[in-house]
This record gives structure tokens, sequence and C-alpha cells, in this order.
């Protein structure tokens, strides 16, 4: 069973720009926070895909133009079947977030797991404390989900940045660890936790230290290249844990010193 | 859904042409049920060696074999550049010079008059790849290319997915299919540099690699000539073996100069 | 209980086996592996084999689904009940390792159709270090030659069916492993950093000989591949390896696992640190394939006593 990928029908699709489209899927799989699920298009291959929703009847996807699989996904209408098997992963630590503060950080299409976990919050608003969050985009244009976040604008603070403004007056110009800087946000009984580039968690991580939020109390959900998602292919393994099984959150100690490892031997130059 | 529509109604044009070379490559496009599998897929516009009424107008994709080897080839590769949208090299001499780019280490006039007795009527210059005078869009190395590589590429560009070559040495085949390491066993194999995709055809069948799909993306020359070297092989004799087909592409490699490699 | 069986009545034994099982046992061909075997006269003994067993569990390339229009059905691989026969301590050990991590139906489908029969390894060469990897008893039947007789340790309930009707021995016998290369100090996790590694690196070709010849890597890709015009496919599982840059490369086209020391690095840690950590037992076991096939003569083994050699001048 474990290959077998079952079929699900696409309920709605959504264009947002030239990169990404948003399929919602009925299905009751019921993902928790930051799992994921491998999409499969027979013939072509598998990606994977995190849930950008937390809904018992649907599974809502993200997905950026990259590889030959989402390009074939793209050409999916509504009414289409689509196959699929998942949920994989642990996912969002939820239960470690009980009556805490949170600070959320997403970048770009990272934007997708951090979607779940919002989704959970506002179900469950009273078992957490106060909640930041930050997205970051590349310009106005690439700004995803802007309905919903202008839904959560009332709900929670919500700030946006941009590399480039353009003339947006909702948003603030510069890196999320640049306007992190210039308003720093309160850290205490705080957990904060990030999807997106790595370069980006680098540096927000490296803020959040300087806010005194220390490496346990963040969370990176990580992207790796996953082929059988259950700890099988060995692909997603960093040194030794495997991003499909144990992740793909990990708590930023816990991870930190197995990609500063693998970092540092990429860098050593040999024939 | 776009993709159907091109599939049924509009078919892909292609022609295929070569020049200077042994016309190998082409035969194996004919050979066996390949072609009616290509013909099937996209639409053969023009293909000289088999047609004497060919399409004159623009193509989508045009295959050339051979190597550059007189200045008219020159001029007939800067036509088939205007009149096709890509350029596929097919085959080893347009990918990486093939046999004939031997000739670029080798004294000339010594060559041509071991050849032939009279050649001062002959205007040949060094043979070089067809990448060296136009734009190319797609390689299908190997001496003559794999059918298995043709049918994967036509499959790609007819249902707009990206081809990619491997980047994998030709010894992952090898030592998948079980082979016995010719290298241990005191041959010069140019396995571990070379390009995989072929699935060992040469080693598997005894015989050494000869590098005929150019060196692998992430060959480590310096560690095979070291050890070579600690084997008693000279310098020479591994120059040699590499000029074999794609010498100047490992002389390139070497000089860390191949920027179309990662391709 | 051991059972006792004549040396010379060993072929009988098997040609009865061969009659009911698909019997597999190492053979010497172009070159040494386990193949199906058809008469016992075919069983090589005397050296390791240079293919591993793990070929038989893990073919080069498995069918995993088929798909028609929109329909994917699964593949069963379809396996008679199976004997492995002339598996060394080293080789079970490895299907040892191998059942912890690969959780995948085809690979248990044909686990559970297999009997492991062991031999005790008389020949240990220069390359084996299989003394210092903590290898266990893992088997259905194995072999101890002694005294013209095999006396057979019973490992399970299957192996012993096989077994009931040869006599019970009087006394047991178990011979102890021979001695072979060690590696003194496996506790590597902390020169994860250490320079000695690149000298390694630096002779590495990225040829992948070591990981496919090795008995317990058991990485893999999944590929799909669509028949030419025809609304038909099939998912394939073929192994993959480690040591190529290919192995690590994301849709984006950056390759995570770039420089060849963090390729070659990652291969050793995986087999002596990562594994132990999660499952408790060494990923290696010691049948030294991977120093036999490399053609650069990478001997990582001597890199680790070499390490743990520093370490002790340091703390002197």
């Amino acid at each position: 069973m474990v290959y077998h990928p079952q079929p699900y029908i696409i309920d709605h699709v959504k264009t947002i720009n030239k990169e990404v489209k948003l399929f919602r899927i009925k299905s009751d799989l019921n993902p928790k926070p930051g799992q994921f699920f491998e999409i499969s298009m027979p013939g072509i291959g598998e990606c994977p895909l995190a849930s950008c929703s937390h809904n018992p009847h649907q599974i809502d996807m993200l997905t950026r133009l990259a590889g030959n699989v989402t390009t074939a996904f793209f050409q999916l209408k509504k009414g289409d079947i689509v196959h699929i098997r998942g949920p994989y992963g642990k996912g969002f630590p939820l239960g470690k977030l009980k009556n805490k503060n949170l600070i959320l950080i997403a970048g770009g299409t990272g934007l997708a797991p951090i979607t779940s976990l919002i989704n959970y919050i506002e179900q469950n608003r009273s078992h957490f404390g106060n909640i930041i969050i930050y997205f970051g985009f590349r310009n106005p244009e690439y700004i995803l989900l802007k309905d919903k976040i202008k839904e959560w604008r009332k709900k929670f603070k919500v700030t946006i940045c941009l590399d480039k403004l353009e003339g947006d007056k909702q948003c603030k110009e510069g890196f999320v660890h640049e306007v992190m800087n210039k308003a720093p946000p309160d850290t205490a009984e705080t957990i904060a936790l990030m999807c997106g580039p790595e370069i980006m968690m680098k540096s927000v991580t490296q803020t959040l230290n300087k806010l005194g939020l220390t490496d346990d109390k963040i969370y990176w959900s990580m992207e790796r290249r996953m082929e059988c998602a259950f700890g099988n292919c060995g692909r997603c393994l960093i040194q030794d844990v495997y991003v499909c099984r144990d992740g793909p959150v990990f708590r930023y100690d816990h991870i930190k010193p197995r990609l500063e490892n693998e970092e540092t031997s990429n860098k050593i130059k040999t024939h | 859904m776009k993709q159907k529509k091109e599939n049924t109604t509009e078919k892909l044009k292609i022609g295929l042409y070569g020049i200077s070379g042994c016309a190998g490559c082409l035969l194996t496009v004919i050979y066996e049920d390949c072609f009616t599998e290509i013909n099937e897929l996209v639409d053969i516009k023009a293909f000289p060696l088999i047609k004497e009424d060919n399409y004159k107008g623009p193509l989508d994709y045009c295959f050339i074999e051979g190597t550059v080897c007189f200045d008219e080839d020159i001029i007939t590769l800067k036509k088939l550049r205007k009149r096709s949208k890509y350029i596929v090299a097919l085959g080893a001499c347009s990918h990486v010079g093939g046999v004939p780019s031997m000739k670029n280490f080798l004294n000339k006039d010594k060559v041509m008059r071991f050849v032939y007795p009279k050649y001062n009527h002959l205007k040949s210059t060094n043979p070089t790849p067809i990448n060296k005078h136009i734009k190319v869009d797609y390689y299908l190395p190997q001496c003559p290319p794999s059918k298995k590589e043709i049918l994967e590429f036509v499959q790609a560009i007819t249902s707009n997915r990206p081809f990619r070559l491997t980047e994998d040495p030709v010894c992952f085949e090898c030592r998948k299919k079980g082979n016995p390491c010719l290298l241990n066993q005191g041959q010069l194999c140019l396995g571990p540099i070379t390009r995989g995709g072929c699935d060992a055809l040469c080693p598997t069948n005894d015989t050494i690699c000869y590098g005929c799909r150019g060196p692998c993306p992430d060959a480590n020359i310096h560690a095979f000539k070291e050890l070579l070297k600690e084997k008693g092989y000279t310098q020479k004799e591994l120059v040699a073996k590499m000029q074999t087909f794609a010498g100047l592409q490992f002389k390139e490699f070497e000089e860390e100069k191949s920027t179309w490699l990662e391709k | 209980m051991q059972k006792i069986i004549k040396i010379n009545s060993l072929n009988e034994f098997l040609t009865n086996l061969i009659k009911d099982y698909t019997v597999i046992a190492p053979v010497k061909e172009r070159t040494t592996k386990f193949k199906a075997i058809l008469d016992p006269k075919q069983i090589y003994l005397d050296k390791i084999t240079k293919i591993p067993l793990k070929k038989f569990f893990l073919p080069e390339e498995e069918l995993l689904l088929a798909f028609k229009e929109n329909k994917i059905t699964e593949v069963r691989p379809k396996t008679k009940p199976t004997i492995i026969f002339g598996a060394r301590k080293c080789d079970l050990n490895a299907i040892n390792v191998l059942d912890k991590v690969m959780k995948d139906p085809n690979y248990m489908h044909r686990r559970k159709n297999t009997i492991l029969i062991g031999m005790y390894c008389t020949h240990p060469d220069k390359y084996c270090f299989c003394e210092s990897m903590e290898l266990i008893n893992f088997y259905d039947l194995f072999f101890y030659p002694y005294n013209g007789h095999y006396y057979i340790s019973i490992g399970s309930k299957k192996g012993e069916a096989l077994v009931k009707h040869l006599p019970s021995a009087k006394k047991e016998i178990t011979l102890k492993f021979k001695n072979t290369k060690k590696i003194k100090n496996k506790d590597i996790a902390a020169d994860y950093q250490n320079t000695i590694w690149e000298t390694d690196a630096n002779k590495c070709l990225s040829c992948s000989a070591c990981t496919v010849v090795c008995p317990t890597c058991n990485c893999f890709d999944i590929k799909d591949k669509s028949l030419i015009n025809k609304k038909q496919g099939r998912r394939t599982r073929s192994s993959a390896s480690c040591q190529l840059k290919s192995f690590s490369r994301v849709a984006g086209g950056k390759a995570f696992r770039d420089s060849r020391l963090s390729r070659f690095k990652h291969f050793v840690y995986h087999k002596i640190v990562y594994f132990k950590n999660r499952h408790k037992i060494y990923m290696c076991v010691g049948c030294g394939r991977c120093l036999r096939a490399c053609p650069t003569h990478i001997d990582w083994t001597k890199t680790i006593n070499i390490l743990s050699k520093t370490k002790k001048i340091q703390k002197k």
C-alpha cells in the first residue's frame, strides 16, 4: 500500500500568479498542521507538497511551478482526478505550543505549512497566547493568499515584508529579519516557527537569538529532496535525521549542528 | 490540455541532417523500430539521407550529425540554425568532436600524407564539434547514440517535459550491472570520468570505456591520473585514450573552461 | 540442539531442497555472486562474493506500480519459497540491517518467503573486518564444518522444519570466528570536521562502486516511465548512490551534498555512526566489499584507526 496513491477529485483551482496555483482537493485525510503529501502524476513522477489548510474534509495545496511533476499538476482543472499518498511527517509540535505566545514566519511558498498552523490556531484560539506573524515576499505581485492575510490582519499582528515595496503602503520594506530588527517583537514565553528558504530562516533565527529567543524555542520546517516519504530511500537524510520521517519540522538546536556540519564540508574544495 | 492539442493536430517539425561524418548516427534513427515510433510522435519533414524531396521551411527541432571538418560545414550549420528553433547535436561527433577530432592533437601533414598520396587539393580544417560554431540546445551523446535516449528525448519534447542527460559516471551503471571492474583488472578504462547513460555498453562486453560520451561533470580527473600513475601507465597513454573521442572536451574540462557541461 | 550431517552428504541434502525451493547460493561466473542454482556443484564458497546478497531482495530495477489510463495498480513480485544457502555471517547480518530499515512491501514479501542458511566462514581475507562490527547470530540455520561433519545450529522454526529428519548432534560445536582486521575505536562522531577525511575524499572518483557492492546500502530512486504515445506507464524503483552529486539534487538544481568530501563522509558516518544512533547496531557489517571494490584503494577503516591513534597521542 505504501507506494499506492489514492485518487481524489480537484474541487477548485485558483491561479495566484504565473508561478503559483492553489488547488483545493476533496479528501478526508485530515492532515495535522505541517504534514505533507506526495502528489503523484502517473508516468511523470511524484513531488512532496504541504497542505496549507487544517480541514477534515479538504486539502489545500499551494503549488509553485518547479519541475516536471508540478508542470503536469498545473494542467489539471476542476473535476480532474489527482493521485495522492500521505499524510507524512510529524508536523508541528502542537502539544508544546499550548499556552505559549507564538511568532510565525513564512517566506514565499513556505507559507503553506505555516498557513495550516494558523488555521489550527484560529480553530483553537483559546489554547494560545499572542500571535505575531511575519510574511516575506519578493514584491506586491508575489503576495500569496491575499484574502486570507486580510482576514488574519483583523485577528493577529501581521507584518508583510517585501524585498521591493513598489508603493505598497500596508507592507514594510526589507527582509524579514531586517524588519524584525527595526521593530523587535516581544519574545517572553514565546516559541517561533518558520518555513521558507534556508538563508531566510538562518538570518531570522540569528535575529531572534539576539532578541533573547534561544535555539530550543525555534522550529524550522525543512525541505529536502524526498522520494519515498517514509524514511526508506535515504534521499532526505541530513546526517542522521530523515526530513520526511523525523520532520519536516525540527527544533532548531536539534538540526543546527547537522546543517553546520554539512555546510562546512561542502565548502571544502577537493579535487 | 494544451499539450494534447499539439500532439494530435500539429506535430513538431523535425529535420535530420548530417555534416562531415559516417552517417552512423542517422542510421541509428532508422534502425529497427526506433524510426516508426519517432515518426508517430513527430513529423519528419527533412531527412536527406533517406528522402530525395526535402522540406526547406522552418523546423522546430533539427538533429545534426557529424563534425565540422570543412568551411562548407559551417555554412550548412548556420543555415540550419536560422531555420530551426532548437538544434540537437546527435552523436559523439557533433557533441564532442568524435574520432575526427583526434586530428587536433596530431601533425596535420603527417596524418594527411598517411591517408592520401596526394592531398594538396584538400581543404580540411581542424575538426571541431558543432557547438564551437553555432548555439546548440540539446545533446544526444554516444557513438552511435543510444536508441533509448533518442526515444526519451523525442518523448520529452512532445510532452513538454525538460530533457536532461545523466550526470552520473559510467561506473555507476557498470557496477549496478555487476560487471567486474576493468580498472581493477589492470585495463585503462575511462569509466570513472565519463558521463553515463549508455548502460555501460562497452564494459559489459568486456571492452574498456573510451569516453565517447564526454567527461562526467563531477569527474575527479586528478585522482584518476594519480591512480593510473600508480598502476604504471604514462600520461601519454591516458591522453591517447581520452583523445579517441572526446579529447577536446577532456582538455577543456581539465582547464575548467567547459561551461556547457552542466546541461 | 544442533543437528548433524556428513560433509559429503551435503549435496544430497541440497538436491532435495532444490526440488521444493528456489535455492540461492554463491556461484562463480564472470564475477562471484548469489544466484539460483540447479545443481549443488555450482556452489562456490572459497571467497566472499563480489556482488552482495541484497540484489536478491532489492533488485536493480523493480516494478512498483503500473498505470493504464487513469488506473493505478500495485505490482507484487512473484517469488517461489526461497532458500538462501551459503551466506556468511556478514551477509546474514546485512539482512538484519535491511530488515530494520526497509518497510517496503515488495521487500517484506520477499523476506517472508525466504529461509536463510548460513555457512561458517573459513577464509576471511585481508579486507574483512567483521570482528569489529559486533555481529549477532541471525539465521534460520547455520552450518559449522567440524571433523568431517556439518554441525547445524537452528535459529528458527522455519529452519528447524528443514532439518527435522537429520540426527541430532551429541555435542554442540560452534566455532569461533577467525581473526580479521580490526577497527579499534569506532566512536568518530566528534571527528566529523577532522581534516583527515580530505585525504580520502581527494582520492575518491565518485564512481559509486562502494555503495553498489555494499550489502546494506539501500538508498533508491523512484522513477516513472510512460510508454511512447500510449496512456500507459509504470513506476519503478532502482538503486541510487549517495556518492553521486545527482543524489541530493533538488528540483531547483541545488545539490545539498555538493562536495565530494561531504558525500564521502556521509557514507562512512552513515555506516558507523548515524545508523547506530537510531537502531543500536552498526550499519556496516565488516564484509570489506567497499574496500575490495574501490578502484583507488581508499581504506576508510585505516583512516579511523589513524584517527584513534592521533587521539591517544593527544591525550598523553
